[in-house]
């Protein structure tokens, strides 16, 4: 029995490829994502445990940075006792500081890190260049200058940032800046995935001085040779009280405990959000597996027939497909692993995980990503065998002796499933409905899974139905088109099974599409509420005027519609205890000071989206948390120290703007206050997010570096939330698209089989005179067919999933419900669907078109 | 043998229609190239395969079939009779010589062409039937005229089927046909197109002995009323005697042939060859 299953297994090879590769696809995604989280978080581990395995002890502070909680006298006597230890040849305190770099007219925030002197504590590798030889050099993290096309021998700018120098009480003093050379680069191992994506600066003690120390959390020391670890770890224990601020660790151990503080949550985060799109793909692959075998044994029926005449019993006949199953299902899975592992090498070089796209030491090959996806894959095998094992388990042995076997298989949706599919759907859609209403996630999430579990169910009977009504579209295409519309549907669990994962796959992308859409459309119009002007332009610097000519270059760029300046001066406050809250201390913050902006209120109106009727003569427009935190409402008439003396306004809410307040031109003019033109409100061509328009504004920004500008309001908030939904919807598309593949391969397969089943009808139709191309465009048609309803049907499940889901969601979080349907992106979805269906019936139509018909015809 | 009153009526059909029937064409042009073949093949060489493999299915054969005659192919299994009319009929390209239906050479033609000559010049019978069971019978007749876009010939439909008695069954699946209606509905698919020759390959080889009969009755009314050109493969001693002449293969050539051939001479030529 053994011995036949594997003749036959050999005979069919061919036949088994698409549910091959679509295991194949499936199990190496799953691999794929095993191994890559696993490099990355090994990829972290050594990131972390890199810097404390150099030294030999290391003294930390485990609660918090040791110069905050202590005075600089109490730090530098904690060195000397370290450093007086006997045993201890080097202490080198882990100084860090920040610092503003600037190159090549750009800005970032770098890390600055203390060089140690003694090579042995510096912990990565000279990469390119050389070590520092003096304080003004510098060496930088290798992969991120790199990305930030800095390379030795150039000069950067380090600036102390504002609250160091304040910190230290030099606040009357400008920053210290220091130009210095970059002399090398490091290895430190991360990568702009681990967090390496910032610089790091490495420099001398006296540069990390005269920038100002900020802390450090760790001192590393070197024991003097022949010193015993233990026994100076005692002695420092002894030294300190160690329970309170410093812990002793042996550089290993210190390793070991940054490691552990680490493990796991990276790689498990990472794999909770890509694991289950692995699910769907090979839930999504099981539809091809099922197809596969069903057709196979349908084909092989009069085989096992034969061997039940001469004495199979039924369940070495279903022990026989199950074990075949399973042997597919092993090496598919073994190969997907393989591709898996190779596609995670391919994916993690260029991010810098690792040094080569062979450089299969540094994966993080754990015995879990080896194994997890091939059991899997055996598992889905193994399962969507069973009921094609079963079918054939039931062939009687009479069969045999039939002399054609029965092609109408007119088998019908069982009356237990009909009724479930009913019950399910109905009971899913209500709840999804009820869950809508009521804003429950509660109610929406287990309804929308039976919906969908019930209409799955219902596939058989829906998918057929749904292709018939487009197969007479399709008769418009004569014969080729009757013929394709009734060959689709011949096998109506065969088409049901294929369009179903087809509809899956484009389900959850149009879902995905239908709920960002009905969030961006949400968060537009909340943005719009929040934030009335569409664009603002202030100097850096408050209180600056903005520069000569910025106005006309906004008024100049396409995507503005007309631009308003506003004078703006400061004033003064002190919080009398008449206006101070209860219970709010009268002696914080006593003095405080605002800005005051004045604009011409049909100015404003014509600039701000709403809001600006509000701004009288008299009247002075306040934003909540200020009204808060002078305890003022709406109405009061207060009295304002602006200008020469104090003048009296009445008091009005406003969303114009967050900080200051806003009066009118002519009243800011009669305090007598000095002012300049310090903003520059506009308002945008459309309320939509334009990119180019984005772009421009940006640049307007960088242009001015003289007087730097900051550019804000709804348009760059609407740019924001576009973008940031945009990439997580190109990147979970994305991940969808490996199940829409493997559903598309699953047509192919379909195709291929039947075409192999029909092999005599192809030669017969041939015959009759239908051309080669006649035929191809057949099982085209037949292809688009399948392709199409699967589409169709997961469009409309998709949206209107989308919109109990989007309802729900947004009753649940309070927010006004928005429906929107992305309808540009949905045609393309379904446009995509014909020429995938052609691609489909590529590989079936050429060997259809290959056959003889004379061969084909001649009798057996 | 005794006829049942069916085949009867299937044969009295087409005679009451064969005079309106004159002016077309498929009835008339067999009569004016009646000196010419039909269908013919010249020096018509078949190898399967090559080198020492090789198997010489057809041996140099000169075989050339009268217009609005019915003609037989017989002889034992192998002996090239399917090949034969595989090459003559268009479907399968002979390893070397001629074949010619009617006026055109066939050999030098593309697959596209082939397959348009198939299409409007050329009928086919087969011994499985082979309809298609996704289409009706009234689709499965008309569907070669459906492959080259043409009109159906509603009257030409109705004489067809009304003499097959097959009127009745025109809206059911082939699943729903017996196997002589399956047969029958083969026949009219053969002949809407009013081809020049109507191939038959075994047409009885899955009928019972009445349907055979009947079926063969038919056929030869066919050529008998229209002037139909039908050429047959068979092995049936039987079916061959209702043929106007039967061509004997044997081992890829032609073994001999018998005009006018009864169940006996035919029975004993295949002995003949047999011995």
């Amino acid at each position: 029995m053994l011995r036949n299953t594997l003749l036959q297994l050999r005979h069919n090879i061919g036949r088994l490829s698409a549910a091959g590769l679509a295991i194949v696809l499936g199990v190496g995604f799953v691999a794929a994502t095993l191994v890559f989280t696993g490099t990355m978080q090994s990829s972290i581990r050594h990131m972390v445990a890199a810097p404390n395995l150099a030294a030999d002890i290391v003294v930390t502070d485990d609660t918090a940075g040791i110069a905050e909680q202590e005075g600089d006298d109490q730090r530098q006597r904690r060195l000397r006792k370290v450093r007086n230890t006997e045993g201890v040849a080097a202490a080198v305190p882990r100084t860090e500081s920040y610092a503003n770099a600037s190159w090549a007219g750009e800005r970032y925030s770098v890390e600055v890190n203390r060089l140690p002197e003694r090579d042995s504590l510096r912990w990565y590798e000279l990469a390119e260049g050389s070590y520092p030889g003096s304080a003004d050099e510098v060496v930088l993290s290798q992969r991120a200058a790199e990305s930030a096309n800095i390379s030795p021998g150039e000069t950067i700018t380090l600036q102390q940032p504002q609250y160091v120098s304040a910190r230290e009480g030099e606040s009357e003093k400008p920053p210290v800046e220091r130009e210095v050379t970059v002399s090398g680069l490091v290895d430190v191992g991360s990568s702009l995935l681990t967090g390496g994506s910032r610089v790091t600066v490495f420099a001398p003690q006296e540069l990390l001085d005269e920038l100002g120390t900020i802390d450090y959390r760790a001192i590393d020391l070197l024991l003097t040779d022949g010193a015993d670890t233990s026994a100076v770890l005692d002695r420092l224990r002894d030294k300190f009280d160690t329970g309170q601020y410093a812990q002793v660790r042996t550089g290993q151990q210190q390793a070991e405990r940054a490691v552990e503080m680490f493990s796991g949550s990276v790689a498990a985060a990472m794999n909770a959000v890509l694991l289950p799109f692995g699910a769907i793909a090979l839930f999504v692959a099981g539809f091809v597996i099922v197809n596969t075998f069903s057709v196979l044994h349908a084909q092989r029926s009069r085989q096992y027939a034969l061997l039940r005449c001469v004495g199979a019993t039924r369940g070495q006949i279903r022990r026989s497909a199950l074990f075949e199953a399973l042997l597919v299902g092993l090496v598919t899975s073994v190969i997907g692993t393989v591709f898996g592992v190779l596609v995670s090498a391919a994916v993690s070089w260029p991010l810098g995980l690792t040094d080569s796209p062979i450089d299969f030491g540094s994966l993080g090959i754990t015995p879990l990503a080896l194994t997890a996806p091939v059991a899997a894959g055996l598992l889905v095998t193994f399962l969507a065998s069973l009921a094609p094992a079963a079918r054939a388990m039931r062939v009687a042995p009479l069969a045999a002796l039939r002399p054609v076997p029965d092609e109408q298989s007119s088998r019908r949706i069982g009356r237990v499933r009909l009724v479930s599919a009913v019950v399910l759907t109905v009971l899913g859609a209500g709840l999804l409905l009820g869950g809508a209403l009521l804003g429950s996630m509660g109610m929406a999430v287990p309804g929308g899974l039976a919906a969908v579990l019930g209409v799955l169910l219902f596939t058989p009977t829906l998918i057929p139905a749904v292709a018939r009504a487009f197969g007479y579209l399709l008769r418009s295409f004569g014969p080729t088109g009757t013929l394709a519309s009734g060959n689709a549907v011949r096998n109506p669990y065969r088409a049901s099974s294929t369009s179903t994962a087809l509809m899956i796959g484009v389900g959850l992308i149009v879902l995905l599409l239908t709920g960002t859409a009905s969030a961006r459309h949400s968060a537009n119009e909340q943005i719009d509420q929040r934030y009335p002007v569409d664009v603002k332009v202030a100097a850096e610097e408050q209180d600056q005027p903005v520069p000569e000519g910025v106005r006309q270059r906004l008024e100049s760029l396409d995507g503005t519609a007309v631009t308003a300046a506003l004078s703006g001066t400061s004033f003064e406050m002190t919080r009398s205890e008449a206006s101070t809250p209860e219970g709010a201390d009268p002696a914080e913050t006593p003095t405080v000071t605002f800005r005051a902006l004045g604009i011409d209120p049909a100015k404003l109106a014509e600039v701000s989206r709403h809001g600006a009727e509000d701004l009288r003569p008299g009247t002075v427009l306040v934003p909540t948390n200020i009204l808060d935190y002078w305890g003022w409402s709406e109405g009061d008439r207060v009295e304002l120290p602006i200008g020469d003396g104090s003048d009296t306004f009445r008091v009005a809410t406003t969303k114009l703007l967050r900080s200051g307040i806003l009066l009118t031109r002519s009243d800011l003019a009669a305090t007598g206050a000095e002012t300049s033109t310090t903003e520059i409100w506009a308002r945008a061509a459309s309320d939509t997010y334009m990119p180019g328009y984005t772009g421009e504004l940006n640049s307007l920004a960088e242009e001015s570096a003289s007087t730097p500008v900051d550019v804000g309001g709804a348009v760059q908030m609407r740019a924001r939330f576009t973008q940031v939904l945009d990439t997580l919807l190109l990147i979970v598309t994305g991940l969808l698209a490996v199940a829409v593949i493997i559903a598309v391969v699953g047509i192919a397969n379909t195709l291929g089989l039947s075409v192999l089943e029909r092999g005599r009808e192809s030669a017969l139709l041939r015959a009759l005179g239908l051309t080669r191309g006649q035929l191809r465009g057949t099982l085209a048609l037949e292809a688009v067919l399948l392709a199409v309803v699967g589409t169709v049907l997961g469009a409309v499940i998709g949206v209107l999933f989308a919109f109990g889901g989007v309802a729900a969601m947004f009753e649940n979080i309070g927010l006004p419900v928005v429906f929107a349907v992305p309808w540009a992106p949905l045609l393309l979805v379904l446009l995509c669907a014909v020429p995938a269906g052609v691609l489909a019936s590529v590989l079936p139509a050429r060997r259809a078109a290959k056959a003889q018909p004379a061969a084909a015809l001649s009798e057996e | 043998m005794s006829f049942p009153n069916g085949s009867q009526r299937t044969a009295a059909s087409p005679a009451e229609q064969g005079g309106a029937d004159g002016q077309h064409g498929s009835a008339g042009q067999p009569a004016e190239s009646a000196p010419e073949a039909a269908t013919s093949g010249s020096a018509l060489v078949k190898v399967y395969g090559s080198g020492e493999a090789g198997v010489r299915a057809l041996d140099n054969v000169d075989i050339g079939f009268a217009g609005g005659r019915f003609s037989a192919i017989m002889g034992p299994s192998g002996s090239g009779k399917s090949t034969l009319m595989h090459c003559l009929a268009g479907l399968d390209t002979p390893t070397s010589g001629r074949v010619m239906l009617g006026t055109t050479d066939l050999t030098g033609l593309s697959d596209k062409q082939l397959t348009l000559t198939r299409r409007d010049r050329i009928g086919f019978l087969f011994q499985s039937f082979n309809l298609l069971p996704t289409l009706t019978a009234e689709q499965n007749i008309l569907l070669p005229l459906e492959l080259s876009g043409r009109k159906p010939d509603r009257q030409w439909l109705n004489e067809l089927t009304g003499a097959l008695g097959i009127d009745q069954r025109l809206r059911h699946r082939p699943s729903e046909l017996s196997g002589g209606q399956q047969q029958r509905v083969a026949v009219a698919r053969a002949l809407i197109t009013r081809p020049e020759v109507v191939f038959a390959d075994e047409p009885t080889g899955a009928l019972d002995s009445k349907s055979g009969a009947n079926l063969l009755e038919f056929l030869r009314g066919s050529v008998r009323q229209f002037g139909q050109t039908v050429v047959m493969v068979t092995h049936d001693p039987v079916a061959a005697s209702h043929a106007d002449s039967v061509v004997l293969l044997a081992d890829g050539n032609i073994a001999g042939r018998i005009d006018e051939p009864t169940q006996e001479a035919v029975l004993d030529s295949l002995r003949r060859l047999g011995g």
